[in-house]
């Protein structure tokens, strides 16, 4: 029974923290709603034991908490690997960026040398080795 | 002024919503669904989500809305100033978020009926998945717009 009421409590923490950080526009819906759900069904969770309970003995183990342990960490493996490809692409993103900027950056520059040839500052446009 | 470049609005119809903020609305929404308004067929999926969202906007701020999600506005300077600092970006947040801060930023709302033709190109985003996860995401968004920051000052 405490296990229960530990697990409603966290989940209405959880819960109350999405809703803030969203409040302050850190974290996107789209994320909210996923994290909203989980503290949604952390809260199905610690009301419907006997549910629990049932389901474990169907699938053959002994304890409930087991099950709902294996299935969190499921989840949440699940939920790290999907967000490192979408941190992988990210990166990708602003590398590309940064890049096209920094090229066309170089162009401008260039350009302006070619227009004035007293502000050349050497036999290589500049920006490249800027960084 | 805003307008779909789709070929959707009759550009004729922008001289409605200027007179409306001439007449002092801060924000003029040409609507599809309001009385007057032409004719405008939706599939139902999306007339049920036009629905829930127009009756949840217009329990917030307190003044019927029948349609949130237009994009045929016209702006005074009021609004203007006030959007320039604080304009959601996500999709369909723009028209339905805006709305409610314009409400809470205390700027005079005023829908138009206006009427839609075809789109002239493109294609209507839609699936059932897509839409209905829209829905729930902006039924979030108008739970917390009330309490919500300026998009601003977020991160």
């Amino acid at each position: 029974m405490r296990l229960n009421i530990t697990l409603l409590i966290a989940a209405l923490l959880l819960l109350a923290f999405v809703v803030e950080v969203v409040r302050r526009r850190r974290l996107s819906e789209s994320y909210a709603l996923l994290w909203i759900s989980v503290a949604v069904v952390g809260v199905v969770l610690g009301l419907a034991r006997p549910v629990i309970d049932r389901v474990s003995t169907a699938l053959g183990v002994s304890y409930g908490s087991n099950l709902v342990f294996a299935v969190v960490c499921l989840f949440l493996l699940v939920v790290a690997v999907n967000l490192s490809v979408h941190v992988s692409r990210l990166e990708g993103k602003v590398e590309r960026l940064a890049q096209e900027l920094a090229l066309r950056d170089v162009t401008r520059e260039d350009r302006s040398v070619l227009r004035d040839p007293t502000t050349s500052t050497g036999d290589f446009p500049r920006g490249l080795d800027d960084e | 002024m805003q307008i779909d470049a789709d070929g959707q609005h009759d550009p004729a119809e922008a001289a409605l919503l200027l007179r409306a903020v001439d007449d002092g609305a801060d924000l003029a929404i040409g609507s599809r669904f309001a009385p007057g308004s032409g004719e405008y067929e939706v599939s139902s999926g999306r007339r049920f989500s036009m629905r829930v969202l127009a009756r949840l906007v217009s329990r917030r701020i307190g003044q019927p809305i029948t349609d949130t999600t237009s994009g045929y506005r016209a702006y005074s300077a009021r609004s203007i100033a006030l959007f320039a600092e604080d304009y959601p970006s996500a999709y369909l947040s723009d028209t339905v978020e805006s709305l409610l801060i314009a409400h809470y930023a205390g700027l005079r709302i005023l829908e138009v009926p206006v009427s839609m033709r075809e789109r002239m190109g493109g294609v209507a985003s839609n699936s059932v998945l897509r839409s209905t996860y829209h829905l729930i995401r902006l039924m979030l968004v108008i739970a917390l717009s009330r309490f919500r920051r300026p998009v601003s000052k977020g991160n």
